[in-house]
């Protein structure tokens, strides 16, 4: 049989990477043309762009401080919502991770079924559980343990609760995965060491799977960047996040500014994730142990 | 002896009952390790032998019974403070730290100085022939290496008792060897007592000075290899330690007869004391066979190793081996049994 030369393996190897070249085109590289055409272009009231290239969106974003601030927030936001899921949704995970296969089962179900809810129902829903007239206020104060409450939204305790509470149930489907198949001998193996639960928690089963943890808080962080309906619906407007600027600025036709703050955002995320990978990404664990 | 009290330093077991749920692992097991000794835990799969260990280790609490070592009772004592060290079957080493971080990181536990850690891990890898390797993170030793670095990290607290969970399963059979003779010169060296957990009959044999032979969560015969191999207390120790085929059979006019077919087995049971029509299991290896019986077999292919000839007989639902007397090689053979060189047992109203 006729031994493969490397210039075959090279053809073969375009061949099979065609698609996947052709995919990534597709759904990254012409939408971020489009965004910088966009970006560059002159600002107006309408999808018509300017003939010409103009950098009087970036201008108007670095004018003063308020786009920036607002960045920053955003990112602050975000990174918070990120660590408090982490920190709700790994002990949960663990807990799950422990019970017996059918309750396992049953909240892997659950879990799912609550990610099938949309961004929207759950920013409703939660307004009426923190509204005053058939929510969580008023029966508190029906009940006598609460005096003149009012509703408890807009405001930003209410929209990073329903952040969180949005983002658990997909952290916990990243993390059960890794969290089940991690070795009980672990633990065991410490606790007959003389460390406390706490302890094995802290030192043996954080670090065995900061990898996961990781990848899900990076996820976490990425999917609420881009998330303005519970910012909109359950926060203030002192409260909103930069995509809600965005989304306002594109209902307004103002399709370049838009495109210009959305780039903005998009350049500092991709920064910050690449500043995080190259800080703690990088150091992956023993696949063999998780 | 009544449980609560320990007639030695070493390791007791009185009574010992585990049952989760509806389940009941472990039945009243009883277990008695003089200072120093090293003893298999033997069984076929979930007899419950790792959960003995895991009771001994404080990881499993008992419905009944009673844990002693070093004369005080540890029933109810947490791990930590069993004075023992255990190798885990998945080995447990940690991930996230190369080898020498594995073996020092119980040593955190101790009152010590870092030199002093650092100068006993040193010694344990030296002990385990894994110096070379300190540096290594746990993804870049072999297999080998790591069961090396599993048994010194269980050392390193110095713990009068090492309990093995099934520790050389992984291994192929040279390194497991290789590991057994290690981990029992280590022993020696030590002093400490050993518990180690197999369901390999030949490594409990090979490295143990006492072997427990469990089913169904009950302890059948704790003894000597050689008691286990020439005086077994039950049925099952007769057959699972021998490896030895199995025929129900009775006792009728001095003869001994297969149980269903009225074949002769032996007519020569004079010396063993039977009753009459009562049913009995016997227990016989390849050599205690003869051509003076009527049981007939199904030979299905032949062997000969290293010029003893063997036949693979099926022997209604089982396979057996039995020593080949024959001329040829038939299709169908009739044999009778040696009863001296077999065990038989009255038996149980439940099989």
């Amino acid at each position: 049989m006729k031994q493969m030369t490397t210039i075959d393996l090279r053809k073969s190897n375009l061949l099979t990477t065609l698609p996947v070249l052709l995919f990534v085109l597709l759904t990254s590289v012409l939408p971020i043309c489009f965004l910088l055409s966009n970006a560059f272009s002159e600002s107006g009231n309408s999808f018509d762009q300017g003939s010409g290239l103009s950098l009087e969106n970036f201008r108007e974003i670095f004018y003063d401080s308020y786009y920036i601030g607002r960045m920053l927030y955003t990112v602050l936001l975000v990174f918070l919502v990120s660590v408090l899921t982490l920190l709700v949704a790994l002990p949960l995970t663990i807990i799950i991770a422990r019970l017996r296969n059918f309750w396992r089962s049953t909240w892997v179900v659950l879990l799912l079924a609550s990610l099938a809810l949309s961004e929207v129902l759950t920013a409703y829903a939660w307004q009426i559980i923190l509204s005053k007239s058939s929510g969580l206020p008023g029966w508190l104060e029906s009940l006598g343990l609460l005096t003149d409450s009012n509703s408890w939204w807009p405001g930003f305790p209410a929209m990073l609760l329903v952040l969180v509470y949005f983002s658990i149930p997909i952290a916990m489907v990243m993390l059960l995965p890794p969290v089940s198949r991690m070795d009980r001998s672990f633990a065991d193996s410490a606790r007959m060491m003389g460390f406390s639960k706490i302890e094995v928690f802290l030192k043996i089963t954080l670090p065995i799977l900061r990898k996961p943890i990781f990848q899900t808080g990076l996820l976490m962080f990425l999917l609420n960047t881009g998330g303005f309906v519970i910012s909109q619906q359950l926060g203030r407007p002192s409260d909103w996040m930069f995509s809600v600027f965005i989304a306002d600025f594109m209902r307004s036709f103002n399709v370049p500014f838009a495109v210009a703050l959305a780039l903005c955002l998009l350049l500092t995320v991709v920064f910050l994730v690449g500043v995080t990978y190259l800080l703690f990404g990088r150091q992956g664990v023993n696949s063999r142990a998780v | 002896m009544a449980i609560g009290k320990s007639s030695h330093m070493g390791l007791q077991a009185q009574d010992v009952s585990v049952t989760l749920g509806q389940t009941a692992i472990l039945k009243g097991v009883d277990l008695d390790i003089a200072p120093g000794k090293f003893i298999a835990l033997l069984g076929p799969s979930g007899c419950g032998k790792t959960t003995l260990l895991r009771v001994l280790a404080g990881l499993q609490e008992v419905s009944a019974g009673a844990v002693f070592f070093e004369g005080k009772n540890i029933t109810i004592a947490k791990p930590a403070d069993r004075n023992c060290g255990m190798v885990f079957q998945s080995l447990a080493l940690f991930p996230h730290l190369n080898v020498l971080e594995n073996i020092m990181f119980p040593l955190k536990k101790l009152d010590l100085t870092k030199s002093e850690r650092l100068e006993r891990a040193l010694n344990l890898l030296e002990m385990v022939h894994m110096t070379e390797f300190r540096e290594r993170p746990m993804s870049m030793i072999s297999g080998g290496q790591a069961q090396r670095v599993a048994i010194a990290r269980a050392l390193a607290q110095e713990p009068s008792l090492l309990l093995l969970d099934e520790p050389f399963s992984a291994l192929d059979a040279e390194l497991r060897e290789e590991l057994r003779t290690e981990i029992r010169v280590i022993q020696r060296k030590l002093g400490i007592s050993v518990v180690m957990v197999t369901h390999d009959q030949h490594e409990a044999f090979t490295v143990s000075d006492l072997v427990g032979v469990m089913n169904e969560g009950k302890m059948e015969q704790v003894g000597t290899p050689d008691d286990l191999i020439r005086e077994p207390a039950t049925s099952f120790v007769a057959k699972f330690v021998g490896q030895r085929n199995h025929i129900s059979c009775f006792y009728r006019d001095g003869g001994l007869y297969e149980a269903g077919t009225n074949n002769l087995i032996s007519h020569s049971c004079s010396s063993i004391n039977l009753s009459p029509y009562t049913k009995y299991d016997l227990y016989y290896s390849s050599e205690a066979i003869n051509a003076k019986g009527q049981i007939e077999v199904e030979a299905l292919y032949y062997r000969n190793l290293g010029g003893r000839n063997e036949i693979c007989a099926r022997y209604k639902d089982q396979t057996i081996w039995i020593h080949n007397l024959w001329s040829g090689q038939p299709d169908r053979v009739s044999f009778g049994i040696d009863l001296s060189e077999s065990f038989i047992f009255e038996a149980n109203d439940d099989d």
